[in-house]
């Protein structure tokens, strides 16, 4: 976007904050600290609380407890629109009387912007999202993709202190989102503002953000990279959410740096964890682990598993496994095309990996799902 | 669905029948209207125009007619605010028990018997001294058209996007303004058909005219009544006859508009 619309980023300060229905609590406790000019997502299943998370900084819901700050001035009892703060919903929510050029004005006449510099910053917003020459149209003559662009011009046009999204993508069709990620992506970085995005699709919080924080339960699990999340997750439900993983569970014995488990007659070691008490849950990730029709196939030093194989996918770049574990539980592994193997559904095979890979968590899943 | 040619004619006759019972009765005042006799003799045996000629002329059908129309404006304007005002203001209302029992008493005026409605508002009035006057018919006949406004305004806002109104509120517009300017664009048609109910309500009320009018301000439906029952003039006729039009004319416009903007 033009110069006019680059800006510092603002910082957005979580603290506490719980909101409670009658019935249910839809955030609970949750403290969130998004950096100035950050690019954060609140990821998680449906009923999580992130709508509601985003819908109390915008300022559409009160909260029950805890507080808002943004740039270090609480506004908690500041209503919506003196929040300064632009959003971007599901259903677009285009004014259907108004055309596209008086929808993206809307904003800018609640702040009587003069009407020269309307043009200018309406004509910049459009081209922005390329949408130039439609300003005459009224939404109903526009599709869902060009209706949710004019929604991020009218959002942005204002220069808000914060842009937060609603699952701005998830009416659109696969090739549509993932081009407008990549275009959102790009004002991100053109525009430097702080963004607050939601969406259930971990592949697009991959895309788009600095940082993901995990919603579960109205809680967040965990704040941090993709990387952060993928390689370190500080719960089993994070390790499941966050990509493929097979996971084995048993008890912990000898808790503590060195830690051991016994699965189902093997023994399980691993990088030292921090104290989990009671079950715990050894998680790997597909390209961690390697398969192999016999134990004496794999390397002397490596952690083995007998399975049996229930698919092997030809995937042109390699190789993906769907293993049944001895505990009846689902192992995936991913491995390069090299190392092609022959295995067969219902071949007996043994799975294998280094004893420095893995992430011992504590097993949270009182049913198991998998 | 097929229907044989049987089934389709006998239909046609039944609705035919249906709209003969509802419109006959009306319609007769028309002819009656153009009648060259002074009664009320159906069918007419000549023809004139000498009872519209009547009803310009005679100061006292022009007042009436004058005050009708005032009446019902003012009405139609009052009425639309206030029931508009309480439709969104009753939507709002988090509390749903306590809305909906203040909605249905907003509505009782259109279940309680006009004529009870009457003597309660002829008693108020009285002690208020407010009878024949301008504001006491605005105010009896308001009270009369307000639920009207409130049905079509309450409809009209249950097919509102309110997701609108709070995009509206991120965009800076405060609550006035996101009224003004988003909530009733897309609420128009139903305030538009709410005040032309309140106008038309006003303007053929008579039972509760006739309780509050003076000699000094009747209406004129109330004037059409003593007219009927003092003398028979066919006068009544031709005030008839435009008043359906009126009427007529006004829904008809009414119902365009509002199929053309939908369609815009
Ligand atoms: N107005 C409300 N009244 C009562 N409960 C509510 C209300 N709004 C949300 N909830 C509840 O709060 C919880 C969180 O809802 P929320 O909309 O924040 O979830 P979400 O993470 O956005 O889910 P989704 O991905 O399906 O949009 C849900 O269990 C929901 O039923
Ligand atoms: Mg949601």
């Amino acid at each position: 976007m033009s110069s006019q619309l680059a800006g510092a980023g603002t910082r957005i300060d979580i603290q506490n904050v719980t909101k409670r229905y009658a019935k249910s609590v839809a955030v609970d406790d949750v403290s969130l600290t998004v950096e100035p000019g950050e690019f954060i997502t609140l990821l998680g299943p449906s009923g999580s609380g992130k709508t509601t998370t985003l819908n109390l900084v915008a300022g559409f819901t009160d909260l029950t407890s805890g507080s808002i700050e943004i740039d270090g001035q609480r506004v908690d009892n500041v209503p919506a629109h003196k929040r300064g703060l632009g959003v971007v919903f599901q259903h677009y929510a285009l004014f259907p009387h108004m055309t596209v050029a008086e929808n993206i004005a809307f904003p800018l006449q609640q702040r009587r912007t003069p009407k020269a510099e309307q043009k200018t910053l309406i004509e910049d917003a459009l081209r922005t999202v390329g949408l130039s020459g439609y300003g005459d149209r009224y939404p109903r003559q526009l599709s869902g993709g060009q209706q949710q662009r004019v929604a991020f011009a009218r959002a942005m046009v204002f220069s808000p202190r914060a842009l937060l999204m609603d699952e701005p993508l998830g009416a659109l069709d696969k090739n549509l989102r993932e081009k407008l990620q990549l275009e959102i992506k790009r004002i991100h970085q053109e525009v430097g503002r702080t963004f607050v995005f939601v969406t259930h699709d971990q592949e697009e919080a991959l895309i788009l953000s600095d940082r993901i924080a995990i919603f579960n339960n109205g809680r967040i699990e965990q704040v941090g990279t993709s990387a952060e999340l993928y390689e370190r997750p500080a719960s089993l439900f994070v390790a499941r959410f966050m990509g493929e993983s097979t996971v084995f569970r048993a008890p912990v014995e000898a808790a503590g740096p060195d830690w051991s488990m016994d699965f189902h007659g093997t023994r399980l070691r691993g990088p030292a964890a921090g104290q989990v008490p009671g079950r715990g849950a050894l998680v790997l990730r597909p390209e961690q682990l390697r398969v192999a029709p016999r134990a004496g196939d794999a390397p002397g030093g490596a952690v083995k598993v007998p399975v049996k194989v229930v698919q092997n996918i030809y995937l042109g770049s390699g190789h993906k496994y769907e293993l049944r574990l001895p505990d009846g539980s689902t192992g995936i592994v991913r491995t390069p095309l090299a190392e092609s193997n022959g295995l067969r559904p219902g071949d007996d095979a043994v799975v294998y990996w280094s004893d420095r890979d893995g992430v011992l968590l504590e097993d949270s899943d009182l049913v198991s799902t998998t | 669905m097929k229907h044989s040619v049987l089934t389709r004619s006998l239909l046609w006759v039944y609705a035919g029948l249906v709209a003969f019972v509802l419109i006959a009765p009306t319609a007769v005042v028309i002819p009656l209207s153009f009648t060259d006799k002074a009664s009320l003799n159906f069918p007419p045996a000549g023809w004139s125009l000498r009872w519209y000629e009547n009803f310009f002329q005679d100061p006292a059908w022009m007042s009436a007619f004058g005050n009708s129309v005032l009446v019902a404006v003012v009405v139609a304007a009052l009425a639309t605010a206030v029931g508009t005002a309480a439709s969104v203001g009753l939507q709002k209302w988090t509390r749903r028990r306590a809305a909906k029992s203040l909605q249905a008493l907003l509505l009782a005026p259109i279940v309680v018997p006009a004529i009870i409605l009457a003597i309660g508002v002829y008693a108020i009035f009285l002690q208020a001294q407010m009878l024949g006057t301008f504001a006491g018919f605005v105010l009896a006949h308001t009270v009369l058209a307000v639920p009207f406004v409130v049905v079509s305004v309450t409809a009209a806002l249950a097919g509102f996007d309110q997701r609108l109104a709070t995009a509206a509120a991120s965009l800076g517009a405060n609550r006035w303004t996101t009224f003004l300017k988003v909530t009733l664009p897309g609420i128009l048609p139903g305030v538009v058909s709410g005040a032309l109910f309140a106008f038309v309500t006003s303007f053929d009320e008579v039972v509760l005219s006739i309780f509050i009018k003076s000699p000094y301000l009747e209406t004129l439906p109330v004037k059409m009544y003593a007219s009927v029952t003092r003398d028979t003039d066919p006068t009544i006729a031709a005030a008839a006859t435009m008043i359906m039009l009126l009427t007529t004319v006004i829904i008809a416009v009414g119902l365009l508009s509002m199929r053309r903007r939908k369609n815009v």
